[in-house]
This record gives C-alpha cells, structure tokens and sequence, in this order.
C-alpha cells in the first residue's frame, strides 16, 4: 500500500475563487498534477488522482494507492467601479477544496478506484458597501464529484478506463435588493412605475436574499484511454460528461433598513403618506415582505459543462518525463444563464445572463526524477476565457490567464510519500458589470401621487406630486499558490 | 459634482423639468468639459410645471396644470448624480444627514427632498461618486426667503444671520474636505437679492401710478439711503402684494399702496439683507481662499445684466411692454421675477467656464 498526502496552498490575486480552469473550474484536484500544470493525461500521477486526470491509468497499478489531500484556495484582488473608479477589495475566506482517492491494482491488467473531489465550484464573497452585491455578495457552487472507475488494459500498449459521476451539488446565493428598481405595488400608478421615479436612489438596499439548494443525482460518466506507443511516448484521453443537476431549496427574505425618511406628504391615491414617515415602515405597509417576497422554495439548474482532453508524454531521457495537455470545455453550450425560479408567482424570476463561451487549456509540464526519494515537477498553463467581456460580473470575474507550477514529491518511506505545488496565476483586469442586466426583480404594483404642499415661511415654488401623477474592472492578476 | 439650490437644479418660472434642468449651467459647464454628468431628470411637463402667466391669480401654468401637480422621475434613472442641487436648499439642509427630526419648519420645496436626493442629502449622494471637482453654490436661499415670505416680507427672521452662516458653510466645506477626492472647486457667492426683480422698487410703482388713475402711491414708497455713491438702496415691493394692488386698481377699484405695511421691504431690512449677504460673501471667499479654490462673485455680473436694456424689467412697467408675459421681468429672468432665464444660465456658465480657465490654467471650450 502506497500512501500520499498531498497539499496544496493558493493565493490567487485579482481571480476570485476559481482556479485553474475557466469559468468555475477547478483544475486543482492533486498536488503532483497541479506540480505539473494539470498535465498527464497520457501518464497521470501514481497517487491515483488517475480517477480524474484519466481513469485508464488505473490500469496496471500494483496494490492500493491512497491519497487524500487538499487546495486551501485564498482569492485576493479588487473590483473597480467604472464610473467611480472606487476599488472595492474582495473579502474571500481560505476555501478548502478538498481530494480523496482510492485505487487497486486488482491484476496486472485491472485496477479499480474510487475518488472524492470537487471539479466545479467557486466562492466569491464582496464586503456590502460593493455595488455588485445586487448580483450577489457572497456565493458559493460547490460541486463534489464521487467518481467509482475501472480501467483495463486491453493490450500492452492501451488502456481504457470510466466510471460513474455522482455529484453531490450545493448552490448559495446571498444578494441584495435594490428598492429603486422595484415597481410600486400599488394600482393606479402607471404601469412599471418604480420607486427610482419616486427618487429613490440607486444602491438603495431593503431586502437581502438568501438563496440556498442542494441536490445529489448520478449525472453521467468520464471515459479514458492510454495508448504507450513507445516506451518513451505515450498519448492519451479523456472524457467527462457533463452534469446537469436540478436544484431546489429555500430563498429567505429579510427586511434591510434603508434608513430613509420621507421628508414630503405624498398622497397615492386614497393614502396619504405624511413627512417623516420612514420609508420602511410604508414598505410593511405596502405588504413587499408579506406578499411579493416572502420566503418560499426556489429551484435552479447548473450544467457543469463536458470536458475533453488530449495530451501525450514523452521521455526524452532517463529521469525526465515532458507532458503536453489540450482541453476543450464545453462552457458556452451548458452555462449561458443562471436562472432563478420562486414558487410564489408574485415574487419575479431572476435570471442572471452569463453567454459563456466555450474555451481552450494549453498546458506543458515536465517532471524530473531525481532520485527514488526526490521528484521535481514544473509547468505552465494558458486558458481562454469562459465569460465575454459584456457578461463579465463580480459574481465570477474570471477570464484568460497564464499560470506556472513548481512542485515536488518526496517519498517518506516505501509507504509514504508527500507532495507540494506551487502556482503563480497572472489574470489580465477584466472590466465588467456590478448589476445584472437582466434586472428582474419587479413585482406588478401602483396608483396616483400627491404630495402635500407645506410652506415654510419665505419660500414659493412648490414641487408637489399630485393625483394626477401621469406620468468595473474586475482587478489584478498575479497570483501565487502553493501545493 | 454640482451643490446649490434651484438655479443650480435649474427651476425657471418656479418649475422644474427636463427641459430646463438641461439648460442649467452646471450640465451647460459639464457638457464643455466633455464629463459624464447626471442630474435627476423629471419628466415634462415639470414638477411643478413651469409658470406661463405669474399676474393671473392663481398663476397659470403650462398645460393649465396646478402647482401642486408633479411629474415623476424619468424612467431612466442614472446610477448616480452629478448634479445634486435641490430648491429649496440652505446651507443647513446640505449638512443633514438625514430627514428625520430635528428639522426645519416644512417647506414645499421638501418634495424635491424626496423626488430629487430619495430622501437623502446633498452630500450623502455626492458621497457616491467621488467627486474630483465640485461646484457650490448656495447661500441664496438663507436671504432670499425675506424676499418670497408672504407674511412678512424682509424681517430678519428670514435671513441666516451671518455669524451662523459663517459656521454652517465652514462646517459645509469640511464635510467636502472629508470626501477625500476633491482636487479643486468653485465656490459661487451669494446673489444679492435685493436686486431680483420680484421686488421691484417703490418708485416704479409710483411712476406707474401715473397710467392708473385708481392707484395712489404714498410717498414713503420713494424712501431711499445713499450707501456708496451710485448705490443707493430704496424700498421694495414684492410682486406677490404688489401685483395685486395693481390689478385691481387698473380695473377700476381705488386702491393705496403704502410702504409701511410690513408686506413691503423697508430700507432698513433691504439694507440688512445686503449687509448679511456681503458677510455671507466674505465666509465663501475665505473657505475658496483656504483651499486654493476659485472663489467666483455673481454680483457683477447681475449687475451688468441690469444695465442691459430689457435684460431685467422692473415691475410694473408702464406703458405695458408687448413681451410682459414671455418676459414679466426681462429677458434674463425667467417669468418668476428669481430665477434666471435660459439666456443668463448659459451667460453664468460662460463666465465660470472663464473663471475656471484663469484660476486653474486649463482649456475648457467656450460654451456657445
């Protein structure tokens, strides 16, 4: 029995959350891989992190491997407001992305495996004063996969292997709402007529929304196949279904002070709303929380997009092994909006569109073995990016970056080994938007305004309304992690 | 970033709508600078609509609509302002931080409190965006109530006392300093607005006295105090209690205006209230003085306005002008006697654009 652990540390500024991979991808799913950029699909680590990286390399393991290790993923960077150009600086916590794998050379020809890992999710969290917390302030897409895989080796120089995908998926999403983009629930008003038209400030919070589903279903299969064409030369590939997971869970509603007082009487109708009211109280009043945004279910889908792979090994010398890597990810066919649907048909979908597109990896890596204790690995990594620029938002500013790896692998003892990684990522500033364009959060509502005329004493004109009332940059790139 | 009242809003004719707030001079002075500037748009016909005839009773307005009538916000809503101005606005209601108590006694400019700012203060939403240059003007609606009060026209309890004033504009200017992005500014003193033509002076009444027989003019109407060779400070009356003296006499019915009557602005508080307003001047050229900003003074160039024939028309004008009601007060005064017309809007952004190019050395194009 071969044991492993790995461990992997990242710093990624100016990226939030996600690593490695576009969109919400994570590539970061062993440390001797990620020592390597991520390459090895025609030769994965012996660590049986194969069950991912190309489940035919189970095949003709000897024994059990067993490894378990982690990625504490640290996201610092900073959003800036086009308009203002304030800086707002992201607020991520150290996220654990964790990795477990079993595998057994049952003969010469068969090994099976079984891996825990998690290929998708992300975790952004903005501090509330940032403009972008109508898209969402603190969101999590965890996605941990549960991979059971058989490989075979079917001759001596191919090998195939696959397994089921189980995915456990869990999906978060705190946001605020912005009052002066509701409409007025009240008749009589024109219809549409919002709470800006009232004047009622963009940025004004009332309502904070916190969204949260989960669901686990076997969403499909990965496939795998070694071919050693050479002692020195090897090419393989891989294939991971795509996973659409349904969710459904609970939104919860809270009343968030504005802090506003209506300095005028307005008179909407047959109500009359007096000077210095808070602009709280007539929101109770209106019934916003008890009839247009109580809590209730709410359901969504996911699809973490097909990823296909390519690459090819060689040995060009005794020691020193030279990977090369091409993924293809099918983001823009599976994740072109991120919909959002309540149970109480008063309370408006959301629909958060992103128009991802699909993208490419480029990943070379070379390892060198020094010795039977020592194993030194290092690579580079380009990926296009998922999110044009025009869907680009704060909820995951991602985009193309260039990425290089250290790492190394020492063996303890015949039974024991450790592994680390290093990865400085570079993400290019990616200007981008802190609302949803979609807008959508707008009950049916209105009636006719008035506001009372009071005269303070040396004043004249009178502004009243009346019955008849008609009418970023997602910030810098340069990153480093360790693994 | 622009701070002020209802010039810098740009009421004309006491209304307030996308047609005039795009003619005031801080979106004039924006808009040569090539800024992005955003001011909250009201929807036409105004709230409320802009006067067509301030001497019929009540004044007409456009589309016939009453004072009372307002249109809401335009439906596009920036995600900010740049022009924060209010009617209404004094230098205390800048330094609020809210609406809640205590408050000044309700006025009906506080629905533009709401319908302007959401209920929030002029520097709250300024706070939003950071401004690198500002503009403020404000200041004339701490003396200019004395004019407009209906009660009483010119007793000092309408005006800032100067001393006060002094410490809500200084206290106005640290709240700016705390922003912390503010690189340069112009500060605007206040208008003397003793020389508004909504208070004209006694001695027109008396001239127009001639053309109506039924109107008899005391002589206390032609009161008068020499404060410096060629100002001399005279009695006025505020259109809102002489208009209507005058219209009735000239259909028919005797009447007497004496300048006693405490509607009409003696000497004595005329003097007060131009005494406050140069020690209201002397407090924004010190805080423009102390910060290396511009300090810009209106006055002469009202003046000047005033020595154009037909620029600014007293009232009553007899024999009556053909123009008395597309331009009551002249041509740079919009039809409510305070205000200024579209032509002295532009004529102010032209003079700060002026200003602002000699004090700070830079090039913004003239504005046309």
């Amino acid at each position: 029995m071969r044991q492993s652990v790995g461990y992997a540390l990242s710093v990624l500024i100016g990226a939030p959350a996600v690593l490695g991979a576009q969109g919400f991808g994570i590539y970061e799913l062993g440390s001797c891989g990620m020592g390597r950029a991520g390459t090895g699909v025609a030769a994965p680590c012996g660590d049986g992190s194969a069950i991912f990286f190309n489940p035919a390399g189970l095949a003709g393991l000897t024994g059990w491997h067993i490894s378990g290790g982690g990625t504490l993923i640290k996201a610092v960077g900073n959003f800036t407001r086009d308009s203002t150009l304030a800086k707002t600086d992201l607020d991520n916590p150290w996220i654990p992305v964790p990795s477990v794998y079993v595998a057994y050379g049952a003969t010469p020809k068969l090994g099976v495996g079984i891996g825990l890992f998690a290929p998708y999710g992300l975790e952004t969290r903005w501090p509330l004063s940032f403009d972008g917390r109508y898209t969402g302030y603190d969101n999590i897409i965890r996605n941990i996969y549960i991979q059971p895989s058989v490989a075979y080796q079917v001759t001596p120089w191919l090998s195939l292997g696959g397994g089921l995908d189980v995915v456990n998926g869990h999906v978060e999403l705190n946001q605020r709402l912005d009052l002066s983009q509701q409409v007025i629930p009240l008749a009589g008003l024109p219809p549409g007529t919002t709470f800006a038209q009232f004047g009622i400030a963009p940025g004004t919070d009332f309502a904070n929304v916190h969204l949260e589903a989960s669901h686990t279903k076997v969403t499909g299969g990965h496939f795998g196949a070694i071919a050693k064409v050479s002692d020195r030369f090897s090419i393989g590939a891989r294939f991971l279904m795509h996973a659409e997971i349904d969710y459904a869970g609970t939104a919860t509603f809270t009343q968030v002070p504005t802090g506003v007082i209506i300095p005028t009487t307005v008179i909407v109708g047959p109500d009359t709303i007096p000077a210095g009211t808070p602009l709280d109280a007539v929101l109770q009043g209106l019934g916003v929380f008890t009839g247009l945004l109580p809590n209730q279910a709410v359901t969504t889908t996911i699809t973490n997009p097909e990823q296909f792979v390519v690459g090819v090994s060689y040995k060009p010398m005794p020691g020193w092994t030279l990977y090369g890597d091409y993924q293809y990810t099918w983001w823009g066919t599976r994740f072109a909006a991120l919909p959002i649907n309540f149970s109480n048909p008063a309370t408006p979908s959301l629909l958060l569109n992103t128009y991802y597109q699909n993208t490419s990896d480029f990943r070379l890596g070379a390892e060198w073995v020094k010795n039977a204790k020592l194993t030194l690995r290092g690579g580079y990594l380009y990926n296009t990016a998922a999110a044009p620029p025009e869907t680009v938002t704060p909820l995951l500013p991602e985009g193309a970056r260039n990425e290089l790896t250290a790492g190394a692998g020492v063996a303890l003892s015949p039974k024991w080994s450790v592994d680390f990684a290093y990865q400085f990522i570079k993400q290019n500033d990616r200007r981008g938007r802190t609302r949803d364009l979609s807008g959508a959060t707008s009950p049916p509502v209105a009636r006719t305004t008035t506001c009372s005329r009071r005269r303070r004493p040396g004043t004249r004109a009178a502004p009243c309304s009346r019955a008849t009332c008609p009418s970023g940059t997602a910030s810098p790139p340069a990153s480093s992690r360790l693994a | 970033m622009s701070f002020g009242n209802s010039i810098t809003a740009g009421i004309q004719s006491f209304g307030l709508s996308d047609s005039t707030q795009r003619l005031a001079y801080p979106v004039l002075l924006a808009r040569a600078m090539g800024t992005p500037f955003n001011y909250p748009s009201l929807s036409n016909p105004g709230c409320p609509p802009p006067i067509t005839n301030i001497f019929a009773n009540p004044p007409t307005r456009v589309l016939g609509l009453p004072d009372t009538f307002c249109a809401l916000r335009s439906a596009n809503v920036p995600p900010f302002l740049n022009n924060v101005a209010f009617p209404g606005a004094d230098v205390l209601e800048l330094l609020n931080t809210n609406y809640g108590p205590p408050q000044p006694p309700a006025a009906a400019t506080d629905a533009y409190k709401l319908f302007l700012l959401g209920g929030r203060t002029e520097l709250q939403r300024a706070r939003e965006v950071l401004p690198t240059f500002v503009t403020v003007w404000v200041g004339n609606n701490d003396v200019s109530g004395a004019i407009l009060d209906t009660g009483d026209a010119g007793q000092a309890a309408d005006i800032t006392p100067p001393a006060t004033f002094a410490t809500q504009y200084n206290a106005l200017m640290d709240s700016l300093d705390s922003f912390g992005s503010i690189q340069g500014g112009a500060l605007i003193g206040v208008v003397q607005v003793v020389g508004a033509p909504y208070v004209s002076q006694g001695r027109y009444y008396k001239a127009a006295s001639a053309s109506i027989p039924m109107l008899t003019v005391l002589d206390n109407c032609l009161d008068s105090l020499v404060i410096a060779p060629g100002d001399t400070v005279r009695v006025l009356v505020p259109v809102h209690y002489g208009a209507p003296i005058v219209e009735t006499a000239a259909a028919g019915t005797p009447q007497t205006l004496d300048c006693s009557n405490y509607h009409v602005i003696s000497v004595t508080e005329a003097v007060n209230m131009i005494t406050a307003v140069v020690q209201y001047n002397a407090t924004i050229q010190a805080a423009a003085t102390a910060r290396n900003w511009l300090f810009v003074d209106p006055n002469p160039l009202l003046q000047a306005l005033a020595a154009t024939p037909g620029a600014i028309r007293p009232f009553p004008a007899f024999p009556p002008d053909p123009n008395s009601t597309a331009a009551p007060f002249g041509t740079a005064v919009s039809r409510d006697g305070v205000h200024p017309s579209t032509s002295t809007q532009k004529v102010i952004a032209q003079s700060l654009q002026q200003a602002i190019n000699a004090f700070y050395q830079s090039a913004i194009p003239a504005i046309p």
